[in-house]
């Protein structure tokens, strides 16, 4: 079945076209839930209502070649607004002190090289809800900082500040967990 | 030239783009036959509207059925008596609002005229008519000339045997002149000149004017002139009754007024939007239900639709020179129409507010809100506020007709096919209600 009728199909809720939908995208969005979420569970339950999300605004689609992109920034979204909705006050009430890095003894531009993925996740895991959120928007999914102060309502200059320093605890936790730059995996 | 912490970002964005590009996680297969089990559950949603629907059909069909059975009901009642009227005419009966005029104001040149047009006419309906026009029938209370005598007594006793219309009798009291606009009235026109009428008697009770007679001063003892003030005729507030029930059918035409958000989004930028008026942007609104306690509850079906331009950027830039060391700097765009429509099935709640005036009748005011869900397949709920207000005709003893403005604010954005574009779609209208009242 192609992508197009696929997704018709899925307009037209036939069950099948749905379970085929499902499992075309379930693993990717999952990753994408495990990255945004704090712990598994809570990377499930993103995953379980933006599924839901994604069938309910599917009829919105009117090009299905551009699907791949559109369920991928549905569910970002949900995560964020899962994010909002339940830990926004959590992140706006703890302050994070400021990292400090030695920059002159360190080349930490190599550090994200070669690392093993579940190892770079579970650092990130580990983060702030703030850090998290904005790391992973601007670092993965590429939004600016003009677009994460808008979806997140904060400043611009929050947003920065916060992945600067989301950025340098990151660092620290990997060279808490024992990688180093020079370490290859 | 970029900064330390620039390079690292960017070594740090590209790694773990690079890591997480393609990072997929099979979910548990608890998980998948959660998912299976709610994606099953908007089937379920179907039996709902369905009966929505089939109950906003049943209210509709005894609408239907109650107005006919009203206008049968008229009917057998307005039959009777469209027949005895029309045997009160074949018994050269005269009916009280046949056309009767009673006037001798014909000049004697005149009646030739007259009888020749009269003559041409139906027995039947052959009154005796004047050739004065229209306009001198105002004329009133002149009295009398030579001429006008003459030319009554020339026309004698002028109402022929077989004709149903009065005779003429030289009466005080006469009813305003009837004219047939022909050419010889215009002509003769200036040959009448008086028509004289008065008032048919009616007992009239004129107030007693009596001045104290024995008073030694009556200016002083006569109390102060009351100073007479017009009041202005608002309309007053009429709570309704505890029994009163009515059904209630409603039709508004409504016109979208949107609100267009613009989310970020980082694959797409919206230069420019503009509202094209378009009949695109042309809905309705069908209600039906009842009122109780001053409260309505309607069910409803609606077809909302909307237009929007959007001007989209591309990657391609121009720059007008604006004299020296200036220029406009300028992202081109391309054109795109999005139109968007949907169907809502709902319940709503309203309060009505009925006022009424002295001279300017009854009036209405509503407030409410309504929750209605989209029919399309995934649709998404809507709950919406609305306020009418607006003049209540009175079509018979039971049943009203209220007409007047409409406005209805949605308190949801609509997500559009652009994930980053939501809509709020307001309705403004005009909305036409039947109420037909049934006292408990």
């Amino acid at each position: 079945m192609e992508l197009a009728e696929l997704v018709k199909a899925c307009q037209r809720q036939d069950s099948r076209a749905q379970a085929v939908f499902y499992d075309r995208y379930k693993s990717r969005l999952l990753g994408v839930c495990l990255r945004y979420a704090k712990t598994v569970a809570e990377a499930e339950d993103i995953f379980q209502e933006g599924i839901l999300r994604i069938f309910a605004k599917i009829n919105d689609i009117q090009n299905p070649q551009a699907i791949d992109n559109w369920v991928k920034t549905i569910m970002v979204r949900h995560a964020i607004d899962y994010y909002n909705q339940v830990t926004r006050k959590e992140m706006l009430s703890t302050s994070h002190e400021d990292v400090k890095l030695d920059w002159e003894n360190n080349d930490y531009t190599l550090l994200f090289s070669k690392l093993d993925i579940s190892l770079l996740l579970e650092a990130i895991n580990e983060l702030p809800d703030g850090y998290r959120i904005v790391i992973n928007m601007h670092f993965i999914d590429g939004y600016k900082h003009a677009e994460i102060a808008e979806m997140l309502g904060i400043k611009e200059v929050t947003s920065r500040s916060q992945l600067l320093k989301g950025r340098n605890l990151l660092i620290k936790k990997l060279e808490q967990k024992g990688i180093k730059q020079h370490e290859i995996f | 030239m970029k900064s330390f912490d620039d390079e690292l970002n960017d070594a740090i964005q590209k790694a773990l783009h690079d890591s997480f590009e393609n990072f997929e996680r099979k979910p548990g297969a608890s998980i998948d036959q959660k998912i299976y089990e709610a994606l099953d559950k908007p089937a379920r949603v179907r039996p709902l509207l369905l009966s929505a629907a089939a109950a906003l059909l049943l209210l509709l069909g005894f609408g239907v059925k109650e107005i006919s059975d009203r206008y049968a009901s008229f009917q057998s009642i307005t039959r009777p008596r469209a027949t005895s009227e029309k045997l009160k005419e074949s018994d050269n009966v005269v009916p009280l609002h046949g056309s009767i005029v009673l006037s001798g104001a014909e000049p004697a040149h005149t009646t030739k005229h007259t009888a020749h047009a009269t003559a041409a006419r139906p027995k039947a309906r052959k009154p005796l008519k004047s050739a004065a026009p229209e306009k001198t029938a105002n004329v009133q209370n002149e009295s009398p000339k030579p001429a006008f005598n003459k030319a009554r007594a020339g026309a004698g006793p002028v109402l022929p045997a077989e004709s149903n219309a009065l005779p003429v009798h030289e009466s005080e009291y006469a009813l305003p002149v009837q004219v047939e606009d022909t050419p010889d009235a215009h002509i003769n026109a200036r040959a009448i000149t008086t028509v004289r009428l008065a008032s048919l008697p009616v007992d009239l009770v004129m107030p007693e004017i009596s001045y104290p007679v024995n008073a030694e001063d009556s200016a002083s003892q006569a109390p102060e002139p009351q100073r007479v003030r017009e009041k202005l005729d608002f309309p007053r507030y009429q709570p309704s009754g505890k029994k009163s029930f009515a059904w209630l059918f409603n039709l508004s035409a409504t016109n979208t007024f949107q609100s267009i958000y613009l989310l970020p989004n980082a694959e797409s930028r919206i230069l420019k939007v503009s509202f094209p008026v378009s009949t695109a942007n042309l809905g309705y609104k069908l209600s039906a239900g009842f009122q109780t306690l001053g409260f309505q509850w309607l069910f409803h079906y609606s077809h909302v639709s909307w237009k929007a331009e959007y001007i989209y950027a591309i990657d391609e830039f121009k720059a007008d020179e604006q004299g020296a060391d200036r220029y406009v700097f300028e992202r081109l765009g391309k054109a795109e129409t999005v139109t968007s429509k949907v169907e809502l099935a709902g319940l709503g709640i309203k309060k009505q507010f009925d006022f009424k005036g002295k001279r300017t009748g009854r009036f209405f005011a509503q407030i409410g809100a309504d929750y209605s869900r989209q029919l399309q397949s995934g649709g998404q709920n809507f709950v919406t506020g609305a306020i009418s207000a607006g003049k209540i005709l009175t079509v018979n003893k039971t049943t009203d007709l209220a007409i007047g403005p409409y406005f209805e604010y949605n308190f949801n954005k609509v997500p559009t096919a652009e994930y980053s574009i939501k809509v709020r779609p307001n309705q403004l209208g005009l909305s036409l209600g039947l109420r037909i009242n049934r006292t408990k």
